[in-house]
């Protein structure tokens, strides 16, 4: 029979000093592995907001900057993506509020000539169409593969608003097909 | 009704493919942020280190101070260049334990474990405690620049185990460590609501996944028989 001896566990004391470093932006690591991960996704649905390359990977960056500086507000009540997410569209929209103060500049012209071409597909009119709500939906759902969860984090309304705001939009595309089908 | 789900994906990948990513640029970003230098600080963190202590009743002590390595043959050998406490680290360990009386000697560190995520010292105290130092552990930031430090009086047969364990964030998995005695070959735990059983080597039982529950911590010996910790 295998002897066992029982000693207690001298518990954690005055004597036994831990400590870690530990960096003061805890979450600096995991930003910077959502960003190279995922950068181009962020960058697509940027450049659709706010209508060009340059701008949108802009907004991108500010996006990542303004979620570096204002980590400590993350509470961790839902994915850090969707809350990432939040920044980064806020900060494409404000780029294309700035962008159309200018008197000088052009509305956005929404994704239509992000890739140079002019479209006239049914779901290109049904997208210029769309309420801004539903338009970043859309693209939160399509260009960056976002479940309804995450949308709602990033758009910070409910989970039921995005399913219904998402079968409004298809219904609006429907319409739009007819449309172009006259 | 038509499912449109699918004419959508498609015309929208063809209004806008995914881009590239060669503008990407992370120190831009964080130039933008203000963050160009990393800022760094000591905080001290409950990493649920617990260091068994007791007096030592036999053995012969290698050097003044060195009793602390006592049953430890992974530590009883002269200092080598990688035994070294990086200096700065040193520094830092001294400002973080600045009026404690730690009193911890830089010469008597032996790296006794490298780890793929870790690497465990043995270190003397002048009042003869023994320190188990785990440095280069993976921070946050994805630097291996985050280390954790317990100290407690030497190991013994009925106390013959440290353990500690360093989680750098909440869904990453845990890196649980401790040294033993010679005599012991294997500490096992629960962990993750499994027992788990872990072999040591020069000394240095690590396990990295779920953190253990330390308040039971059994070590196994050569002869056959066990401690129980808890």
């Amino acid at each position: 029979m295998t002897p066992e001896r029982r000693a207690t566990l001298n518990k954690p004391s005055l004597s036994c000093i831990v400590w870690v470093m530990a960096e003061s932006e805890p979450l600096n690591g995991e930003l910077e592995d959502l960003y190279r991960g995922r950068y181009r996704h962020f960058l697509r649905v940027a450049t659709a907001i706010v209508g060009d390359e340059t701008s949108g990977h802009d907004a991108v960056q500010d996006g990542f900057a303004q979620a570096l500086r204002e980590q400590q507000s993350f509470r961790g009540e839902g994915p850090l993506e969707a809350w990432v997410w939040r920044t980064v569209v806020n900060a494409a929209l404000a780029a294309r509020r700035r962008r159309a103060a200018r008197p000088e500049a052009p509305e956005a012209a929404e994704i239509a000539n992000a890739n140079g071409h002019a479209d006239e597909s049914a779901v290109r009119t049904w997208v210029a169409a769309l309420p801004e709500r539903q338009r970043l939906t859309v693209y939160l759902r399509y260009y960056a593969d976002l479940d309804y969860r995450a949308i709602a984090k990033a758009l910070g309304v409910e989970v039921g608003t995005v399913s219904a705001t998402l079968s409004s939009a298809h219904q609006a595309l429907r319409r739009s097909m007819k449309e172009v089908e006259r | 009704m038509m499912d449109v789900e699918p004419l959508i994906v498609s015309e929208l990948e063809r209004m806008l493919p995914l881009p590239d990513g060669g503008r990407a640029d992370w120190s831009d970003v964080l130039r933008r942020a203000g963050f160009m230098r990393a800022r760094r600080r000591w905080r001290s963190v409950l990493v649920a280190a617990v260091v068994v202590a007791a007096l030592v009743g036999v053995g012969v002590a290698i050097a003044a101070g060195f009793g602390a390595f006592n049953g430890i043959s992974a530590a009883q050998r002269p200092q080598i260049s990688a035994d070294r406490i990086d200096p700065k680290l040193l520094a830092e360990i001294n400002a973080a334990n600045k009026g404690s009386g730690l009193g911890l000697i830089p010469d008597s560190a032996r790296l006794v474990r490298r780890l793929p995520n870790a690497r465990i010292y043995a270190v003397a105290t002048k009042d003869g405690q023994l320190c188990v130092l785990a440095a280069r552990l993976l921070n946050n930031n994805g630097k291996s620049d985050a280390a954790g430090m317990g100290c407690g009086s030497p190991l013994t047969q009925s106390e013959p185990s440290t353990a500690a364990t360093f989680a750098r964030n909440q869904s990453s998995p845990a890196i649980s460590w401790g040294i033993t005695l010679d005599s012991v070959t294997a500490v096992s735990f629960m962990a993750g609501g499994h027992e788990v059983t872990v072999p040591i080597e020069n000394n240095v039982w690590a396990y990295e996944g779920a953190a253990p529950t330390h308040g039971s911590l059994t070590a196994h010996f050569k002869d056959g028989s066990t401690e129980t910790i808890g």
